[in-house]
């Protein structure tokens, strides 16, 4: 089982990285907010974005046999896998029947959920993620920590060792500028050299059967043209029913994501070109038992543009990886739990609610009030810690006995008046860890009501 | 079979069927001068915008500008420029060290100052991308507001391929700090071919 507060309590024992990754996180929420307060009718947009994700959903398995159509009637073989483990033989099968040894791959977050790369090595594959974060993470054998940004949680001189390390640079202090380009010349040789690319999928389009894929370095467009196969894959919640539809959310997705009015390369890719051949793997994975929960369904809106990251102050100071799920933050805390409830019953409760998710999610999921329903489910099946359990209990006796309470309250009072400060602190438990009590007052609200009244 | 086991599992979770809004793109248009913004958003991204009246011009323009290039590719009729001989066996290897690429846009998009091309602009799709310095032309006739107008254009596109280019490529991924070039083309131009 994962413990969110217990990782996010290793990531803080830096506090000065951890000041770094907030402020940083923080300054691209704000660029958010500058792209959008830019766009006439922005809260139309999402409104529209949600309401179109909201009937797909609902005409999902007819949208998925139109686009299968539409892809194959433009030369493109599609494959479906019911979980991680046949998309994973399914890539394999084709790269196999190609004979194909080499592989470079763009970003493509169901891919790491299906711990593709991991698969394919030990199949004697070569895998080199291309974009630079990507790349980044891979050299030091580390999960993204962020959906979009996958390197946040490293530092600069972090990356000029590894880069020393595995590209055999010149030590540099961590220049970005000559760094870049270093992973420039190292990914290009590889795209040159590959024989297959795989790519993820941010649209796909049901009317004409093409998948659009959106990057800033270019690295999915240099893999997919230099190599004579791509395989996509997508979560079939990637749908979208029309091109007309492309618009609204291409224009929320970067603005949401790093506050730029577009990615620099939109791709639309229809059909392969001459002597090429491209494949797409649809994938389930979960999803539909997704679909299936009335409450949690609006989780597979979702484009994947990371704003309930950059703004949630929990995933500002506790890292990405103190998540320990592909998808981190305020969505992954809501996607998790269908996906293993045990393991990832800590996440829907790293949150404080506080909704700056909701506010800022481009297609109007209600994030925060998920958490907290997943914190009831959570409650029910007894998969929250036993301490917690205890506590709870407890608590709802004394509060729901109004005598009972206000004895309770009044030797609290006292106790934490008189006591020592580390026994009092100790009695009021882990939120003290970081915080001080406040001071107690001379009496309890019920003790000075009672005396204004006679007053 | 997993595809018929997702289709099955999709029609008994799938809610009621919910209505698909329509669309109406003309609320989101506004007054702004399409040319100038346009142009403000190219560089925003990182690219240059220069205003010309011909073909000829562009031609002069780029010797000028990229005095250096040795490999050049030029898929625009009417300015030849093109060192390098295309066919349709050209490899990407083959155009690993291409220095500049010039092609035609077909459409202009003034809220993000990205351009449209597809297939038949580009003779080899690795082109835009392997380039070191990527060069478009565009009428100014084909500039519109905004990405609703663009998917309009795009929604009939017989192309198999077609991207929307926005500066050159980029990336933040070394601590948030931009660098211009990344793996794709490390400049982007954009000449504008004005109506007068």
């Amino acid at each position: 089982m994962n413990n969110h507060s217990i990782s996010a309590e290793k990531f803080n024992r830096n506090e000065e990285h951890v000041n770094w990754h907030d402020t940083a996180l923080w300054f691209v929420r704000q660029k958010r907010d500058r792209a959008a307060s830019t766009v006439e009718g922005w809260e139309e947009l999402r409104s529209l974005a949600s309401a179109i994700k909201a009937h797909t959903l609902s005409a999902l398995d007819e949208y998925l046999v139109q686009f299968e159509q539409n892809a194959m009637k433009n030369g493109i073989y599609i494959h479906w896998a019911a979980n991680a483990n046949a998309h994973n033989e399914i890539v394999y099968s084709i790269l196999h029947s190609h004979k194909a040894k080499k592989l470079v791959k763009s970003k493509s977050m169901l891919t790491e959920e299906c711990g593709l790369n991991h698969f394919l090595e030990k199949k004697g594959i070569e895998v080199i993620d291309t974009d630079l974060g990507e790349r980044i993470v891979q050299l030091a054998q580390e999960p993204p920590s962020h959906i979009v940004m996958p390197a946040i949680h490293k530092k600069r001189e972090e990356i000029d060792e590894l880069f020393q390390q595995h590209l055999h640079t010149q030590p540099s202090g961590g220049d970005e500028v000559y760094l870049t380009r270093e992973a420039r010349k190292h990914l290009r040789e590889k795209f040159i050299s590959a024989d297959a690319a795989v790519t993820g999928v941010n649209f796909a389009i049901a009317e004409t059967g093409a998948i659009v894929v959106c990057t800033n370095e270019g690295n999915a467009d240099m893999g997919v043209h230099a190599t004579p196969l791509h395989i996509a894959s997508m979560g079939i919640e990637k749908i979208i029913p029309k091109v007309e539809h492309l618009g609204i959310f291409l224009r929320l997705l970067a603005r949401s994501a790093t506050g730029q009015p577009i990615t620099a390369y939109t791709s639309y890719y229809k059909s392969p070109r001459p002597n090429a051949e491209m494949h797409i793997v649809i994938v389930d994975n979960g999803r539909t038992d997704q679909l299936a929960e009335p409450n949690f369904r609006s989780a597979l809106k979702c484009i994947r543009c990371g704003a309930c990251m950059n703004t949630c102050p929990v995933y500002r100071r506790s890292g990405g990886h103190s998540y320990g799920y592909t998808i981190p933050g305020p969505i992954g805390s809501i996607l998790s739990p269908n996906i293993d409830l045990k393991k990832y019953s800590s996440l829907p409760f790293a949150s404080t609610l506080c909704g700056s998710c909701t506010d800022v999610c481009p297609v109007k999921i209600d994030i925060h009030s998920q958490l907290y329903q997943w914190r009831q489910v959570i409650a029910e099946k007894k998969e929250s810690g036993f301490s917690k359990r205890i506590a709870m209990k407890i608590s709802a006796k004394i509060l729901s006995r109004a005598k009972t309470f206000h004895a309770v309250s009044k030797i609290s009072n006292t106790l934490l008046r008189f006591l020592p400060k580390y026994i009092s602190k100790a009695i009021a438990g882990k939120w003290t860890k970081q915080r001080e009590l406040p001071e107690i007052p001379q009496y309890t609200f019920l003790e000075w009501y009672e005396k204004r009244r006679k007053r | 079979m997993s595809r018929d086991l997702i289709l099955k599992k999709i029609r008994s979770a799938k809610p009621d069927k919910m209505d698909l809004p329509v669309l109406n793109v003309h609320r989101f248009k506004t007054e702004s001068n399409v040319k100038e913004t346009f142009a403000k958003n190219i560089e925003s991204v990182g690219g240059k915008i220069c205003t010309v009246t011909s073909k000829s011009e562009v031609l002069m323009r780029i010797k000028t500008t990229f005095p250096d290039v040795k490999e050049v590719v030029s898929c625009v009729e009417g300015v030849d420029i093109g060192t390098v001989a295309l066919d349709k066996k050209t490899s990407a290897k083959e155009l690993e060290k291409l220095d500049l690429a010039l092609l035609e846009g077909q459409c202009g998009v003034a809220e993000n100052g990205a351009v449209w091309i597809s297939d038949k602009n580009m003779f080899h799709r690795s082109i835009p991308f392997i380039t070191s310095h990527l060069v478009l032309i565009l009428s100014q006739e084909h500039l519109v507001e905004n990405m609703h107008e663009a998917c309009e254009r795009i929604a009939h596109c017989d192309d198999g391929y077609g991207v929307f280019i926005s500066g050159p490529s980029k990336t933040a991924d070394i601590e948030q700090s931009l660098v211009i070039g990344a793996q794709a083309a490390l400049s982007l131009t954009v000449y504008i071919i004005s109506n007068s």
